[in-house]
């Protein structure tokens, strides 16, 4: 019944939203509001009458959402498990701004979803998006804020500069997974490749700033600050490194079929984090000298070998092994220096480097290599027969990727101001994989939004769900119990956060068998001929 | 028109050289780049020529390594050859195994020592468990994909084998069920899980831990041998032959060779390919489970992440010896059993035997893809 008045994109985006309404809560209404907003204008693929359908379906889900906020501040704030959810005061005011944001932005998606030109849809999309993004730090995040008179008041007071910005921190680090993802998009999207170590770009990115822009080589040398260069040349060096690294893997493996480069992709992401772990003390010899003197010499000290690296009287602690390299030093910008904490800088530096990116990768898809890429995703065979070099395609798609992977890793380095080893395990690779696969692969906007999902769930609905979860089973479940080892266990199956993985597979699994193309598919010509 | 036809024997003095100079950097930038690893070719043979035993010692561990590997890697092999896919999932299958079989050995114990025809019994759920699991992974996971371009059906396989590793990892939260209820002692086995959801688990001692040369030839030996080893290195053989003796001669063996050879042609022949094709899956998956039991028995611990080293072990196993190739997954897992015994003993630490054993998989991969028996296109499985 229900199926017959809303199709299934439409039925998808009222039950995401009423989810999210309820885990979220709060002041977060604007933020769902314009998730929802651009979910239901992406489902709305009717031929003729799209723009109001979308308009009626958005203010169906408008509604939806409001009641449940409005029940929320009422009377669910009062059950257990909730009281982790910010109540507020809301007024008619902010529910109208509400209901405005989800209906505009779901006619305006619809009006982009439904455009004949793939090219203005990208750029008008990516543009949407961008101007979203430029909006969102300026839109105060406090959960006691309520809009009264155009103007936000501080209904709850006690809102500080730290809770203004409660979303930022979050925002930031998707950012830097959403140009991580945009760059696997480049090897797994463009070229159909698949790419299981893609962490291991990033670690090398992230490890090249970190050397670079730290103590833990200086100090040995016996001038700390000498590895103080400067950010923006050594987040260069960070992308050329990683590049290099993977040209030096790309070269060799990628002669070999698709399942074979998969497994070798994924053993590399998992060797880089171990090599990293076990490079504290280096001491490097001349190789022949050295096997000479192994071979006949009595004691290691008397014999001739020629020391290149390392040779002081303690061998060269490169990684800090599990310690990992801090701090790393904030990046300078004509006078005004990065702090930890003050997040609307390090915002837009990650904002400028992912539009950025995401127009460089635009552009490289419309160029000579960029439909090389495609047409031997499509057909490998025919396209080597149209003179397209498979190995040089391929390598450069891998070697790109690569390099936009070490930018995000040069960029999480210096905004992090540590790394570990432990910062790049092999789940970074599985997250940003089904970033690309649930949003479209191939298609930028696509990934973006497949990044904003993912990552929304990562870093913020699971740890809320987990404490409603344990909230009902505190309140609830085990309110005239007494056996607090049977709450631990309960608590420890239920923790919503420890099915992180599970979650990203079941999207991988899922989306290949419903939808393998992802939410907003690539437009190619084949698909273009069919419609 | 000749001058096209004949050999070009005006190649550049670089390009005549390169081919022998390329290798030679490789190797000496490796063995530079391998000092911190401890992969110093001196060392090593110092090491070796002061104490030949080492050597031996290492090739009997390798081998009872190479007996676990080889369970394994036959199942991605076999997979491989009927389907031209990886089957990502197969290492968290295993995983899952040795779960099941630490369960299974540590509940019908009663919390007394696990007697030995009770760990060998073990293999029973543990096959039966593994090779349902794959069979059913294969059914609602990959059978609707094979028509598809291939990378759809192993973006699936992967989102799978994810699946597995994280309920791998949450079964350890019902270690903390017997602290809820101390006084129950039909759950008290479930202590084994541990106190932390990932940590390692511990199966119990079957074998005990004696050196079999020294009860034979007395205390001189400087060798040794133990019962788990014996153990695992038998089962392994008796398993390689059952299979290779139910491929041969039975019916859905032959059906299952013509289905690699063929799918097309099989079916007109009248086999229902996707019926030999889920067996497969589950046979691959039951020696998965074997594997498991084997593993537990000669390790005596496991944990939710054992998938991925031995996943990555055996598929080399698989490819050194020749994809779709049941003998050249023995013969590679010997080889890969061998290289990760002798680099356990001799490298700077246990860590970097994954990356020898994955420095061998791209060498054997960029210089020989076809493996040791392996051939182009032809026979498999």
């Amino acid at each position: 019944m229900m199926k017959k008045i809303l199709a299934r994109g439409e039925l998808i985006a009222v039950v995401l939203t009423a989810f999210l309404a309820l885990i979220l809560g709060g002041w977060q209404i604007m933020l769902i509001a314009a998730l929802a907003g651009m979910l239901i204008g992406l489902s709305a693929e009717h031929k003729a009458n799209y723009l109001p359908r979308a308009a009626g379906v958005a203010a169906f889900v408008g509604l939806i959402l409001i009641a449940i906020t409005h029940f929320h501040n009422t009377s669910l704030s009062t059950l257990p498990g909730m009281e982790h959810i910010p109540d507020q005061a809301k007024t008619v005011g902010t529910y109208l701004i509400a209901l405005g944001v989800i209906i505009g932005l779901a006619v305006l998606t619809a009006w982009i979803h439904n455009l004949a030109d793939e090219r203005k849809r990208q750029v008008y999309f990516i543009g949407l998006m961008v101007a979203l993004a430029v909006f969102f730090p300026f839109f105060e995040q406090c959960p006691g804020l309520s809009w009264t008179n155009f103007k936000f008041v501080d209904m709850a007071a006690g809102c500080s500069e730290q809770s203004n910005l409660l979303w930022i921190g979050p925002v930031i680090v998707m950012f830097i997974y959403a140009l991580q993802a945009i760059g696997l998009n480049i090897v797994a999207g463009f070229a159909g490749l698949l790419d299981l170590g893609y962490v291991a770009f990033f670690a090398i990115g992230a490890y090249t700033m970190g050397l670079l822009r730290s103590q833990q080589l200086g100090s040995q040398m016996g001038d700390p600050d000498f590895f103080r260069w400067s950010f923006w040349i050594v987040i260069w060096i960070a992308a050329a490194t990683a590049a290099f690294f993977g040209l030096v893997f790309g070269a060799p493996t990628l002669r070999l079929r698709g399942d074979y480069l998969a497994i070798v992709t994924l053993g590399f992401g998992e060797i880089v984090p171990i090599v990293v772990k076990n490079l504290y003390a280096v001491r490097i010899f001349e190789p022949i000298s050295l096997f000479i003197g192994q071979l006949f010499g009595q004691k290691s000290s008397d014999l001739m070998q020629f020391c290149l690296l390392g040779c002081g009287a303690k061998p060269l602690d490169i990684t800090a092994g599990t310690k990992g390299i801090s701090p790393i030093y904030p990046p300078d910008f004509f006078g005004y220096t990065f702090t930890v904490g003050e997040y609307v800088p390090w915002y837009f530096l990650a904002l400028t480097l992912l539009v950025v990116s995401a127009f460089f990768i635009y552009r490289l898809r419309a160029s000579r290599i960029g439909r090389a890429w495609v047409s031997m995703r499509e057909d490998e065979l025919a396209a080597n027969a149209m003179g397209v070099d498979l190995i040089r395609t391929k390598l450069t798609a891998f070697v790109l990727g690569a390099m936009f992977s070490g930018f995000a890793g040069a960029f999480y380095a210096s905004y992090t101001t540590l790394i570990t080893p432990d910062s790049f395990d092999f789940s970074i690779s599985v997250i940003i994989l089904a970033q690309v696969i649930l949003g479209g692969s191939g298609n930028i906007a696509g990934v973006m939004l497949g990044s904003s999902i993912i990552m929304l769930i990562d870093r913020v609905l699971l740890d809320k769900l987990k404490m409603v979860i344990n909230g009902v089973l505190q309140g609830l479940v085990f309110k005239g119990i007494d056996n607090q080892a049977l709450a631990v266990f309960w608590t420890s199956l239920t923790d919503a956060t420890a099915y992180k993985i599970l979650l990203f597979g079941l999207i991988l699994v899922v989306m290949m068998k419903v939808r393998p193309q992802g939410i907003l598919p690539e437009q190619t010509a084949a698909r273009r001929r069919a419609a | 028109m000749q001058k096209s036809l004949a050999p070009s024997s005006n190649t550049s003095f670089l390009q005549r050289f390169g081919k022998v100079l390329l290798p030679v950097a490789v190797v000496y930038v490796l063995l530079m780049a391998g000092q911190p690893a401890g992969l110093e070719p001196g060392r090593l043979l110092r090491e070796i020529i002061s104490d030949p035993t080492i050597l031996v010692q290492q090739l009997i561990t390798g081998l009872a390594n190479a007996a676990i590997i080889t369970i394994i890697a036959i199942g991605y092999t076999m997979v491989y050859g009927i389907v031209e896919m990886v089957n990502f999932a197969h290492s968290s299958v295993f995983m899952l195994g040795t779960m099941v079989a630490l369960l299974f050995m540590v509940a019908l114990s009663g919390g007394q020592a696990t007697p030995l025809w009770l760990a060998l019994l073990a293999f029973i759920p543990a096959m039966l468990f593994c090779g349902v699991l794959n069979s059913v992974i294969e059914r609602m996971a990959y059978r609707s994909l094979r028509s598809q371009p291939k990378i759809v059906s192993m973006i699936a396989a992967m989102g799978m084998d994810f699946i597995l590793q994280n309920i791998g990892m949450q079964i350890g939260a019902f270690g903390k069920l017997p602290n809820a209820f101390p006084k129950d002692q039909s759950i008290a086995w479930l202590r084994v899980l541990g106190n932390q959801n990932p940590s390692p688990k511990s199966f119990p001692q079957v074998l005990p831990n004696i050196n079999l040369l020294e009860s034979i030839f007395g205390p001189d030996v400087v060798l040794r041998i133990t019962p788990a080893e014996v153990v695992v290195i038998l089962s392994a053989v008796i398993l390689v032959y059952g299979l290779s003796w139910f491929v041969a001669n039975t019916r859905p063996g032959k059906a299952m060779r013509a289905v690699a050879q063929n799918p097309a042609a099989a079916a007109m022949m009248g086999i229902d390919v996707n019926k030999i094709i889920n067996l497969t899956y589950a046979i691959g998956g039951a020696l998965a489970g074997a594997a498991a039991v084997m593993y537990g028995l000669y390790k005596g611990t496991t944990s939710w992440d054992v998938g991925f080293v031995n996943g990555l072990y055996s598929f080399t196993a698989a490819v050194v010896g020749g994809i779709g190739n049941i003998a050249g997954a023995a013969l590679g897992a010997l080889m890969i059993g061998v290289i990760s015994a002798l680099s356990n003993q001799l490298l700077a630490s246990t860590d970097w035997s994954k990356a020898i054993v994955f420095l061998v998989l791209v060498l054997v991969l960029v210089f020989k893809p076809t493996g040791i028996l392996g051939s182009e296109g032809g026979e498999k499985a």
